[in-house]
């Protein structure tokens, strides 16, 4: 392609940009503006805005007003959250308006808006909030009295990887169903005292696949010895499921065993035969990524 | 007789690794016959990538060249680049020939490969896989050299990165560092980036970034190199859209409107421009209602972060390239930092990679120097400011050995 022709397409292309944007600004006079847009397009602008290092406070001010709120559509609240977060991402230069982020945020965890509740608990359990831990832990504990669901408060707290929360999550993996359960699991996939657990389950056909799944990421981690040796029962044994035996090779592939292949030179060789023998099309495809990985 | 090509930067299994920028390579005679200087043209000759000839260094090169090498087997020198809007989709798939003018036929093939980064929906299925198989390597189930580039992009060092006009020279340098680390492990990949300004419908599936459970969990196809992902201790990645798979995140500038916000031409100025931080990057990063990626802490956790951010990096690209500010001597191709704070000036060496721990900078380095490339020297191991704006050394020098599927070079 010709560079020069190239560079004349993209100057159109900006040139027709630029004055449409002029043109749209021209179309609406600013004098009560707000008032008169909808609130897709109220949400839409409260993010547009561009974000002068001048005007910051005010921008920031602005929208913590919008997003504590209720009397606003919650599209507009969520906006405002959004254009909030963004800014969060200045660093620095976010810093003096930091604390004020942090109290709104606290004050939407109790927001009967449960997409406002469950966003604020999260940028809150990111940074290690206490508060908002302390309103996962009750919502564990006290599911009646909840701000979030189990499996989203499980997932939040384990954002405090220092955090205590291996009985927590030993109860909640015992009562628990579907997602909270498979949430209970990824904290316990990072307790040395699971690996007879993980082992169990990985190994049990009667398991949903994301738990086996769950199981053998975790293990590996915790024992990649006893892993490796349960992920190549379950690749060379025809009558387990496929995606549980794709996966075993995937977490093989770029794991341990990769670096250490002249030691199981019989597993290869199964390896081998898989890639032309079994029907699974991700089996044969983590095969071939496999030996590719060995071969490096 | 033959004909020997010689190409710099040939990788330790004696590929070569081509971009847009060209690079100045010989072609020699070898056990010639007969008395007289040998006229060959150089061509395309390969099923994949392309390139282009000249004999000086320009982006005006041409599909074929002639050469007229001489009998003593002196080398002859000429100029060989990717052809702008031809890169390669696998290794060694562009190859340059000589053609003998006489009878002769072919004396010489020489597999290159034209390595550049690409939009992540344009990506053949090869492609696509190649990259996170090298990323699920580099992670090795959270153990691996992965952990670094996480524990690099941390709350404790966003002033080293964030809120500063060092924030695209530092996250150049980081993905820089990232590209060649996965390039160590599979030497055909780049990293992809996310054209956040449109719909990426084949990004956001299960065989690509995943697609989030009931409780926000990414979902992956069986057997795909992140199904066991672990960062940080915790397994698997969060992340949910607060848009369609099939629709671009709302209220995020365009790329027209991001070029624009440095101003019209020919006053465009980085000072401006580097407000891109807010919107459309900041409000990318925001444009999922849970996950990892919407806070500086943990971004990192999710590979669809150096997707983003490499988008981010090919936007100042695209502007450095219309508006020609390519020359850190230049005042609006950079701007004074904030606070004249360390790490953003042009001659300041950044972190982590200058190894500099305490006082103005973050108490730990992680990571080490940055990784070195077998196709450049530049920018060194540690790096400054300065060093990311000429990427493509447009003014001279040496670049730095990646570029943009849609940002040429021109001189």
């Amino acid at each position: 392609m010709s560079v020069d022709r190239y560079r004349k397409e993209v100057e159109a292309e900006l040139a027709k940009a630029t004055a449409q944007a002029q043109s749209s600004r021209r179309a609406v006079p600013p004098a009560g503006r707000a008032a008169r847009l909808s609130a897709s397009a109220r949400a839409n602008e409260l993010k547009t805005v561009p974000l002068d290092v001048e005007d910051l406070a005010d921008r920031v001010t602005a929208l913590l007003a919008t997003v504590r709120d209720r009397k606003e559509p919650v599209s507009v609240r969520a906006a405002a959250l959004q254009a909030l977060s963004a800014l969060d991402f200045l660093g620095p230069r976010f810093e003096p308006y930091r604390s004020d982020y942090k109290q709104a945020l606290r004050e939407l965890t109790a927001d009967p808006r449960s997409t406002l509740r469950e966003s604020a608990l999260e940028l809150l359990a990111i940074h290690k909030d206490p508060y908002a831990q302390g309103l996962l832990v009750h919502s564990l504990e006290k599911p009646a009295e909840a701000v979030v669901s189990e499996a989203k408060a499980m997932q939040f707290l384990a954002y405090d990887d220092h955090a205590e929360l291996v009985p927590l999550a030993r109860r909640v993996f015992k009562r628990a169903t579907g997602a909270a359960r498979e949430e209970a699991l990824r904290v316990l996939a990072t307790d040395p005292s699971s690996v007879k657990l993980l082992s169990r389950l990985l190994k049990d056909k009667s398991e949903t696949s994301s738990i086996r799944r769950l199981s053998a990421s975790g293990l590996q981690s915790l024992d990649p010895e006893v892993f490796e040796r349960a992920a190549r029962k379950i690749v060379a044994d025809d009558s387990d499921f496929n995606d549980i035996r794709a996966t075993s090779l995937a977490a093989l592939a770029h794991g341990r065993e990769t670096h250490d292949r002249s030691a199981d030179p019989k597993f290869v060789e199964t390896v081998q035969k898989l890639t032309t023998q079994t029907r699974s099309s991700a089996v044969r495809a983590s095969s071939k990524r496999f030996l590719r990985a060995a071969e490096g | 007789m033959t004909v020997e090509f010689i190409l710099p930067g040939a990788d330790a299994a004696g590929r070569i690794l081509l971009t847009w920028t060209p690079v100045e390579a010989r072609a020699r005679l070898l056990n010639p016959t007969g008395a007289n200087d040998v006229k060959v043209t150089l061509r395309n000759a390969g099923s994949g990538g392309r390139v282009r000839f000249a004999t000086t260094r320009t982006h005006l090169g041409t599909p074929t060249l002639q050469l007229t090498l001489p009998v003593s087997g002196a080398p002859v020198r000429f100029f060989v680049a990717g052809e702008f809007g031809r890169p390669s989709a696998a290794l060694g798939d562009a190859t340059i020939e000589a053609r003998s003018a006489g009878s002769l036929g072919v004396l010489g093939t020489k597999p290159v490969t034209v390595r550049v980064r690409k939009d992540a929906q344009k990506l053949t299925p090869g492609e696509r896989d190649r990259f996170l198989s090298a990323l699920a390597t580099l992670n090795g189930g959270g153990s691996g050299r992965f952990r670094d580039f996480r524990d690099m992009h941390v709350d404790a060092a966003s002033g080293e990165a964030h809120g500063n006009v060092g924030f695209l020279p530092w996250h150049r340098a980081y993905l820089l560092d990232l590209e060649r680390e996965l390039q160590a492990i599979d030497a055909s990949v780049t990293l992809p980036y996310w054209r956040f300004d449109r719909s990426a419908p084949n990004v956001f599936t299960r065989a690509f970034m995943g697609v989030p459970n009931t409780a926000g969990r990414l979902e992956f196809t069986a057997g795909h190199p992140f199904s066991t992902w672990r960062t940080d201790g915790q397994l698997g990645i969060s992340r949910t859209p607060s848009f369609a798979a099939n629709a671009a995140p709302g209220g995020l500038l365009t790329e027209a409107q991001t070029i624009a916000l440095g101003g019209a031409a020919p006053n465009a100025s980085y000072g401006p421009f580097a407000r891109l931080e807010g919107n459309p990057h900041g409000l990318a990063h925001t444009s999922f209602g849970l996950g990892f990626i919407r806070a500086i802490d943990t971004a990192a956790r999710d590979p669809l972060f150096f997707m983003l951010h490499a988008n981010v990096d090919r936007l100042w690209a695209k502007w450095q390239w219309i508006h020609r500010r390519t020359n850190p001597g230049q005042a609006s191709a950079f701007a004074p930092a904030f606070g004249n704070q360390i790490g953003h000036r042009l001659p300041d060496t950044m972190w982590p990679w200058n190894g500099i721990t305490g006082a103005q900078r973050p108490p730990t380095a992680p990571g080490g120097t940055l990784a070195s490339s077998p196709s450049t020297t530049a920018p060194g191991q540690k790096p400054r400011v300065r060093a990311m704006i000429d990427y493509q050394a447009v003014g001279g020098g040496v670049a730095l050995g990646f570029a943009y599927d849609d940002v040429p070079f021109e001189v």
